[in-house]
């Protein structure tokens, strides 16, 4: 590593300015240097305004009273500042929050596993393995994704029905055990983004395709493997949907749909309701970054500073 | 690279090994399943306990507490019946729905008028005609207002019980009136729309004396398809010739007036606030923050007193004003609690049905938890004084308006068409055009008469 | 890295061995994509079939079903609306995709640079793709007000007297688009990976070249990341036919229409009208639409995306 480093810095792209005298050529790229920096921090701060907007405002209103949230221009910061709501809106629900988040987790753990076994899987055969009718199963699996969840989802709901798994995890996790259309799609990008070249190699030295699965591919897609996870982790967190129609008793809910029983049509209580999604929150921004900082690793391309 | 021989066996080992982690997996809801809802003191056990599933559209604050009273109270009086609550936050029509193609659905469930209507023309809904003939006494049944005890006979049947009551009226912001210096509308209603559109008049101008732009006499969503056609009755005219009619009447002078009326104080004067103003949904939404003086809606604030409490708006209520006909006109909803056709204990979820729509529940639930409107009329008088003992701050809001207004009799709950969706679908969005958007006026609504009358056919 | 062995492909052995491979390729291959096959033959498929099924015929899934043949299809033919939920959807897809595939690209770029505290400054970008529910709703109504918006006031500052937004028939689809677009860190993960995965010494090779920071980016970051930017654009397309959520919060189909996208659209025709039957039709309709336009970007992309392990080469 140490090698190649030293390599990309002592390599001299910039010869042709070196040549009408050191001391200037010197000046000149540490000024570029500097305005470089100092405008990629600005699009970076702006554009960070408008992307830490909307956290601004939940924690904002998640301290408010009630009868400050509408009011325009938006107070930012309240007059008297309501901890509480953080603490009653985690109390008031029976259950309380705490049997949500232990539903949730259970389900966000289990699913991530199971779709970064099933979908490295999956996307392995796409992406290495010629075998007969793949690209039209292939083509088949993105076909999938092209129909409205509205006109599908009651047949699925009927069969979890007829089998009894309703009100169970089950409909929630098996599917994702079983892979969907988007993470095999990403994944086999991936995989056919590294060359073929070195399952060739193993393959000559015998190794079968199990073994360049899990020796060659998954340690080179790294980052992929973060990304799945990251997405399956926040996608599962947020799904809405799918336990609102599989899951009734009230023990049984998950966050994302337990967030939406504080307003009703007689109460409102937003400032509850945005307490308990930025406490949701949380646990997504800590999981993405944490996964960023392990998988993503800093700046790889030497090539591009400066 | 030792382990390369073993390709396929390996990978079917793992398979197998996934396979089986699968079904331990399984096991593990399944176990969480037994300690069910459990919660509360168990009523004493019977022989046979039937379950009736309710799914309720109460809060994550309210829910538990309902569901403590239905098991200390209800099943207490009905050792037979255990009540379990199912939350059902936004999307339960959908989860609802593939609940009863699949068979399963829950035995009660709670909507409203539109929901209703559709759902009784697919023959979802149970007729409880029979039952109510049997088991409610005739003072019982005149204990309801006529508003939404008949608004609860769709097509000929009898499709639900009240819940509770909800009817319009003018919500005022006392301190902006005096600020202005404008007379708070008469408490025994003798006003009329002239009045309403010179109060809103002299509020409006009043805020942009004082230097305020964003403020405006009043705020009405007359863009929204419940609240529309009241002005339009008190203007003498109507939306359709008759309960399940299919003649349009939109196109007629006194509707067009009514209309017009309304069109004018939005986007003409622009007393009234204009959607795009401030907020679209919600008149406290409008009315805490101070960007009117006055809403026409529902009677939420009683529940929401905290809110506008917070927000120091000091409120009262008044009745809408009259029409130049002398008629008089609001929505009163006709939100419900329904059984579902499919159920498998329909005597026992009308025990729970009559039940909730019963005093007891009323009294101590709707009114005492909620901050609602008990749907029976001889428990109004006994809901001002409870209601203010729980809610301190409406010691200062004349709710005996609410007394009159069902007196006076004055609530309906709305048009409908004989085919009301397709009605709806055309006249949704020209609505949202004339009041919402404001490129267009009310002939506008005219020109649609016909097209509505087609879609009837 | 390993050196680079050229290796004889396996195709030098004998033609009894070639197809006993094969066989052996065709199991594996299956093996493989296993999970997969499982959920489309118990889950998927039935669904797909019984939809198919009842979009051509007349049903409100609860009395009955009569067979009507292209009837729905036909319907929508004359059908205003389902032309006018198209104009909306492609024009909603056609805009947002191509902003989106550039800004979340910009974005990831910026984020693979040296920069001080990148994490933070990648979560923070990343944050709106995350935020759920009722608070997203709540707070773009805040943001798009027409009269006191944060968006509307910011554009005040520059001296543009800004929309009306949601409440105005021309504006409320780009108000989705901004919403969608302010998703952008949601695809700036992928490209971050996809980043991660260039070789470095290409980049040193030009370097030595002398090849310049642009030259660099054209010639070897972009092929490079084709890819995922592949990825991205199938998937956004596929995902961006199907709006919903945003358009049923935020303005249910208004103002007039303008938000009626083709999924809210056949949403209310089967869950408020119990017209299933046209209902599927539609999302059958749909469904062929957003398959033309993959297909083709798919035989588009066997010209411009570049594999390095492409079993085709």
């Amino acid at each position: 590593m140490t090698v190649r480093e030293e390599k990309a810095y002592s390599s001299t792209p910039l010869q042709p300015i070196m040549r009408q005298g050191t001391d200037w050529s010197l000046v000149i790229l540490k000024v570029q240097r500097i305005i470089g920096r100092i405008l990629l921090y600005a699009v970076l701060a702006s554009g960070a305004v408008l992307f830490a907007i909307p956290l601004v405002w939940m924690v904002s209103t998640s301290l408010k009273p009630d009868g400050l949230v509408n009011n325009m221009p938006i107070v930012w910061i309240p007059p008297e500042i309501q901890w509480h709501n953080y603490v009653d809106a985690w109390n008031t629900s029976v259950p309380p929050f705490t049997t949500f988040y232990a539903n949730t987790i259970f389900i966000t753990v289990m699913n991530i596993i199971g779709l970064l076994v099933s979908s490295s899987l999956v996307a392995f055969g796409f992406a290495r393995i010629r075998f007969w009718g793949r690209d039209g199963i292939f083509l088949l699996m993105i076909a999938t994704m092209m129909l409205p969840k509205q006109v599908t989802f009651i047949p699925i709901y009927l069969f979890w029905a007829k089998i009894g798994l309703v009100n169970t995890f089950w409909p929630l996790i098996i599917p994702e055990w079983l892979t969907n259309g988007y993470n095999v799609f990403l994944l086999r990008q991936f995989f056919m983004s590294i060359s073929t070249e070195l399952d060739d190699a193993a393959r000559i030295d015998g190794a079968g395709w199990f073994t360049i699965y899990s020796r060659i591919l998954i340690p080179l897609t790294k980052p992929a493997i973060g990304v799945i996870a990251i997405q399956a982790f926040a996608w599962n967190w947020n799904n809405y949907f799918d336990p609102l129609i599989y899951l009734n008793e009230p023990s049984k809910l998950t966050v994302a749909v337990a967030l939406r029983l504080f307003q009703t049509q007689q109460s409102a209580h937003i400032p509850e309701t945005m307490a308990m999604t930025v406490v949701a929150l949380i646990p997504v921004l800590l999981v993405f970054y944490i996964a960023q900082a392990r998988f993503i690793q800093g700046i790889v391309i030497s090539g591009v500073k400066g | 690279m030792q382990k390369s021989k073993l390709s396929r066996r390996d990978f079917l080992r793992t398979s197998a090994l996934a396979s089986v982690g699968l079904a331990l997996v399984a096991c593990a809801p399944a176990a969480t399943t037994a300690p069910a809802a459990s919660g509360g003191a168990a009523a004493a056990p019977a022989a046979d306990v039937t379950t009736i599933r309710w799914m309720s559209r109460a809060s994550a604050e309210e829910n538990p507490i309902i569901q403590k009273h239905m098991d200390e109270v209800f099943s207490a009086k009905n050792p037979n019946i255990k009540v379990s609550i199912e939350p059902a936050p936004e999307g339960f029509e959908q989860k609802l729905l593939a609940q009863m193609v699949a068979g399963t659905a829950v035995d009660i469930f709670e909507a409203w008028g539109n929901i209703f209507f559709n759902w009784t023309e697919r023959d979802l809904l149970l007729d409880i005609q029979s039952m109510v003939d049997r088991d409610l006494k005739d003072e019982q049944v005149k204990d309801y207002n006529d508003f939404q005890w008949q608004g609860l006979q769709m097509q000929g049947k009898r499709i639900g019980m009240p819940k509770y009551i909800n009817v319009m009226t003018v919500t005022v912001n006392k301190d902006l009136f005096e600020k202005y210096g404008v007379d708070l509308p008469p408490e025994d209603g003798k006003w009329t729309h002239d009045d309403y559109a010179v109060m809103a008049q002299k509020l409006t101008e009043g805020a942009r004396k004082a230097g305020n732009e964003n403020q405006w006499g009043g705020w009405k969503p007359a863009w929204s398809w419940d609240r529309f056609w009241n002005t339009v009755y008190m203007f003498g005219g109507g939306i359709v010739d008759q309960k399940y009619g299919t003649k349009c009447l939109m196109d007629t002078k006194e509707s067009q007036a009514g209309f017009q009326w309304m069109y004018d104080r939005i986007w003409k004067d622009n007393t009234f606030a204009q959607p795009g103003e401030i907020e679209k949904k919600w008149g406290d939404d409008a009315l805490a923050p101070g960007f009117v003086a006055f809403i026409e809606d529902g009677t939420y604030p009683i529940g929401r007193d905290k809110k506008l409490g917070d927000a120091k708006v000091n409120w009262d209520m008044r009745h809408v004003p009259t029409g130049p006909t002398g008629k008089r006109s609001v929505l009163g909803t006709t939100d419900a609690w329904s059984i579902t056709k499919q159920t498998k204990h329909p005597e026992e979820a009308w025990k729970v049905l009559s039940y909730l729509a019963g005093t007891d529940f009323q009294d101590a639930i709707t009114v005492g938890l909620q901050g609602l409107i008990p749907v029976q009329k001889s428990r109004i008088a006994n809901f001002i004084t409870t209601v203010r003992k729980v809610r301190p701050s409406l010691e200062k809001v004349r709710l005996e308006t609410i007394d009159e207004l069902l007196k006076w009799n004055y609530a309906e709950d709305g048009f409908w068409f004989k085919k009301q969706q397709a009605a709806f679908d055309l006249i949704n969005p020209a609505l949202s055009k004339v009041f919402e958007v404001g490129d267009v006026g009310p002939e506008y609504l005219a020109e649609l008469t016909a097209k509505v009358n087609a879609s009837q056919a | 890295m390993a050196t680079q062995i050229s290796v004889r492909p396996a195709s030098s052995a004998g033609p009894t061995r070639k197809s006993s491979q094969r066989r052996r390729d065709n199991i594996a291959g299956f093996l493989f994509i296993s999970p997969w096959i499982i959920q489309f033959v118990f889950l998927i498929s039935a669904a797909m079939i019984v939809s198919l099924g009842i979009s051509f015929g007349e049903t409100d899934l609860f009395n009955g079903y009569k067979f009507v043949g292209l009837a729905n299809y036909v319907r929508m033919w004359h059908d205003e609306l389902f032309w006018k939920s198209l104009r909306v959807t492609a024009y909603y897809t056609f805009v947002l995709v191509p902003a989106g595939i550039v800004i979340s690209l910009g974005i990831a770029l910026l984020m693979n640079q040296k920069v001080k505290f990148v994490g933070l400054w990648r979560t923070l970008y990343y944050l709106p793709s995350v935020v759920q529910g009722v608070a997203v709703a709540l707070l773009w109504g805040y943001v798009l007000n027409p009269r006191f918006g944060l968006l509307n006031a910011g554009l005040k500052v520059i001296g543009i007297q800004g929309p009306k937004w949601l409440f105005s028939e021309t504006w409320a689809v780009p108000s989705f688009i901004i919403m969608g677009l302010w998703g952008a860190g949601g695809a700036m993960l992928l490209y971050l990976a996809g980043l991660q995965g260039i070789p470095t010494p290409l980049y040193e090779a030009a370097e030595i070249d002398g090849a310049n920071s642009w030259n660099r980016f054209i010639h070897i970051t972009i092929p490079m990341l084709t890819p995922t930017i592949y990825f991205n654009l199938l998937l956004n397309i596929i995902g961006s036919f199907q709006v919903f959520t945003s358009a049923q919060i935020m303005t249910d189909g208004g103002p007039n229409n303008a938000t009626l996208t083709q999924v809210l659209y056949l949403y209310h025709m089967g869950f408020v009208n119990f017209q299933f039957g046209y209902a599927s039709a539609l999302a059958w309709a749909l469904f062929v639409i957003i398959m033309v336009f993959t297909v083709l970007v798919m035989r588009s992309g066997n010209s411009w995306v570049h594999y390095e392990g492409d079993l085709k080469k």
